[in-house]
């Protein structure tokens, strides 16, 4: 605050006959500037995100950290909360599973062939023989696809059918199986196939998933400009063009941990209306700290931003992030874990993206879309991974 | 008592006071959090968090000292310790803070308005203009531009300061430091007009404003309007019954009306 001496008011100097006061004096103006600095007059602002960085030490499970490209919801921890896990064929619909019906098919089938030595080959199309000496086998996609390991082991004891055709033992036994049991077997196998798929388009309109990355086509990067002299223009939106018209969806992508940090949008509307988060590093290192920030832009104003600082314990140099939009409520996870909450009801649709400020792009990689049933995008050019038994590829 | 063992209590004091805390007990909050037996940044930081939504600001500053003594690059303790500095009104060491939070994070825009204050505070306005000019996010924008807009008015660039001005009351017509702002330098630039138009404009969104009815008791008084002086000038002292200048000119206006309607009982008084 300072005072200014007005020069104003030294007017109709009085006459000194009256023996009033003569002159008037002048008033005191001051300039205030406590608008600057009125952020910092509200505790509670600065008090509500240590309430989370205090409890939001995340601790992100190694195997919940998705190899890129390769990520896909699946399964549930408590029911609300899905996980992720490493497949490559993304099956957006886990009830589709058409590989589990076969050895339920086939129990009632002896077989020949010494159940030690066959393991759960439900899905393909020919055998694997165990190594005996051999140790349990490391997950990959393919096997995530078949049976869990337990559930393998315990129906290749039960003697695990083979519809390998080239399978000597198979055929031999086959030759001497009844015409009923054939026919049987061949309904079983039918009805097997046939369900799944039923299920599969009987059920609700597939919600379409979209996988990219920002190196890829549909990206459409635009400055956003201010209209006051001195600020400058550092700021583009990175906006994936078929999402534009997207409402209730989830975006996720990894982000590898080596740069100033990612700032990403949603519910973008154009320049000057959007959602916004962003992951800054604070301190890097094995366990680093970041600082979780998201704002409104909504009619050309940027809102507060709130911010919490977090420690995240990661075991890569990749950090799976996802938002989930629904309606007007927006839950970030990091690393599968949940660490902001928070709801705005302005912005009802809008594209997904990302923003970048001074030039600084993040390293963003394996970006994933995934959005309600019916949400119009625009398909033309694009790898759409819909709700497919053979995966998204 | 074993150094895990410490740090469990220290934990659990943490967590109970945070429980406290979200449920507004604050002054219980802090009572939980007694004096750890080793440091912990948890302890100190929301130590520090309650003495500030408490108002005790020197507690709080010293909460987050503790905090970037030990952890000098804890930009979320060094920009509230600024932040407490600032309410302190300890404006070089604010700056300074407020200046070090700036090496750490060159992007954090609420620091540099917060220095752009203080360097305001501190007279050293050319300074205080080049902060307010580097901030570049939208969210600061229009606290940059009040912050640019004072300094320049500061640095007797009227034209700038008020362009600036005008754009802030662009986006928001009824913001009344601007127009209190405005009318200092309309009655600094001797803009009689202005002042009187600034004030009108003030008054119609806060009537009880002394900026307002000071600028126009101001203008009234300068354009020998002594019964609008009076006037205003009477509900100045009404307003702010210590504004010492407000009293005199009401006794001076008032003796004027007094003085041109009724010459001989001016006199009379006078002689008495």
């Amino acid at each position: 605050m300072v005072d200014l001496n007005a020069r104003l008011v030294e007017p109709a100097q009085g006459s000194g006959e009256t023996g009033l006061i003569e002159r008037a004096v002048p008033f005191r103006f001051t300039v205030t500037w406590t608008f600057v600095s009125e952020a910092f007059e509200t505790p509670k602002a600065a008090v509500a995100p240590l309430n989370d960085r205090m409890r939001g030490v995340i601790t992100a499970p190694v195997d919940a950290l998705p190899e890129p490209q390769t990520v896909l919801f699946k399964g549930s921890t408590n029911g609300d909360e899905p996980v992720l896990h490493d497949q490559k064929n993304p099956l957006p619909n886990p009830s589709v599973q058409w590989e589990m019906v076969v050895p339920k098919m086939v129990r009632a089938v002896r077989k020949a062939t010494r159940a030690s030595e066959i393991s759960a080959p439900s899905s393909h199309s020919r055998p694997v023989f165990h190594q005996p000496s051999e140790s349990p086998r490391r997950l990959g996609s393919e096997d995530l696809r078949a049976q869990p390991p337990a559930i393998a082991l315990n129906t290749a004891a039960e003697h695990i059918p083979n519809f390998c055709s080239s399978s000597p033992p198979f055929l031999s036994r086959s030759r001497q199986t009844s015409l009923f049991i054939k026919l049987l077997l061949a309904a079983t196998a039918l009805a097997g196939l046939a369900v799944p798929v039923w299920r599969h388009f009987r059920s609700a309109p597939a919600a379409p998933e979209i996988q990219t990355t920002p190196r890829a086509g549909g990206w459409t990067r635009q400055l956003v400009t201010r209209v006051d002299p001195g600020f400058n223009r550092a700021r583009e939106l990175i906006v994936y063009r078929p999402s534009l018209k997207a409402t209730d969806c989830r975006f996720e992508f990894n982000w590898r941990v080596d740069g100033p940090g990612v700032g990403w949008v949603f519910r973008a509307k154009d320049t000057a209306n959007y959602y916004a988060m962003r992951i800054k590093v604070l301190r890097p290192g094995p366990s680093p700290t970041i600082s979780v920030e998201h704002f409104t832009v909504y009619r050309g104003t940027e809102g507060a931003h709130a911010e919490k600082v977090l420690v995240v314990s990661i075991s890569g140099p990749v950090l799976h992030i996802r938002t989930d939009l629904a309606g007007p409520s927006f839950a970030l996870y990091i690393g599968g874990t949940a660490v902001e909450y928070w709801t705005d009801t302005r912005l009802t649709s809008g594209g997904l993206g990302f923003f970048e400020e001074w030039r600084q792009g993040a390293d963003v990689e394996a970006v994933r879309m995934s959005f309600a049933p019916g949400t119009e995008i625009q398909r033309e050019g694009l790898r759409l991974s819909m709700t497919a038994p053979s995966g998204g590829d | 008592m074993s150094s895990a063992a410490v740090t469990s209590t220290i934990r659990s004091q943490v967590e109970a006071a945070l429980a406290l805390r979200s449920s507004g007990r604050l002054q219980e909050a802090l009572e939980m959090l007694t004096t750890p037996g080793e440091y912990t940044s948890d302890f100190y930081t929301i130590r520090g968090e309650i003495q500030f939504a408490l108002g005790r600001f020197q507690e709080a500053a010293g909460s987050y000292f503790t905090v970037v003594a030990s952890e000098p690059d804890n930009t979320f303790a060094q920009y509230h310790l600024a932040i407490c500095l600032h309410h302190l009104s300890r404006w070089a060491e604010a700056a300074q803070t407020f200046q070090r939070v700036l090496d750490l994070d060159p992007h954090r825009d609420s620091a540099r308005l917060g220095l752009g204050a203080c360097l305001l505070h501190l007279h050293r306005v050319e300074e205080a203009l080049a902060s307010f000019d580097c901030c570049w996010s939208d969210a600061s924008r229009r606290r940059a531009l009040f912050g640019k807009a004072v300094a320049l008015q500061l640095l007797g660039r009227w034209d700038e300061a008020e362009a600036a001005y005008q754009r802030l009351l662009a986006s928001d017509p009824k913001s009344e430091e601007v127009l209190s702002n405005l009318i200092a330098m309309s009655i600094e630039t001797h803009d009689l007009e202005a002042a009187r138009r600034f004030s009108t404009r003030l008054l119609d969104v806060s009537p009880r404003s002394t900026a307002a009815l000071r600028g126009l008791a101001a203008v009234a008084l300068e354009h020998q309007e002594y019964e609008d002086a009076v006037r205003y000038c009477g509900r100045i002292v009404e307003e702010a019954p210590d504004c010492v200048e407000a009293w005199r000119n009401l006794r001076f206006a008032t003796g004027r009306v007094i003085a041109l309607q009724r010459p001989e009982l001016a006199s009379t008084a006078g002689r008495k």
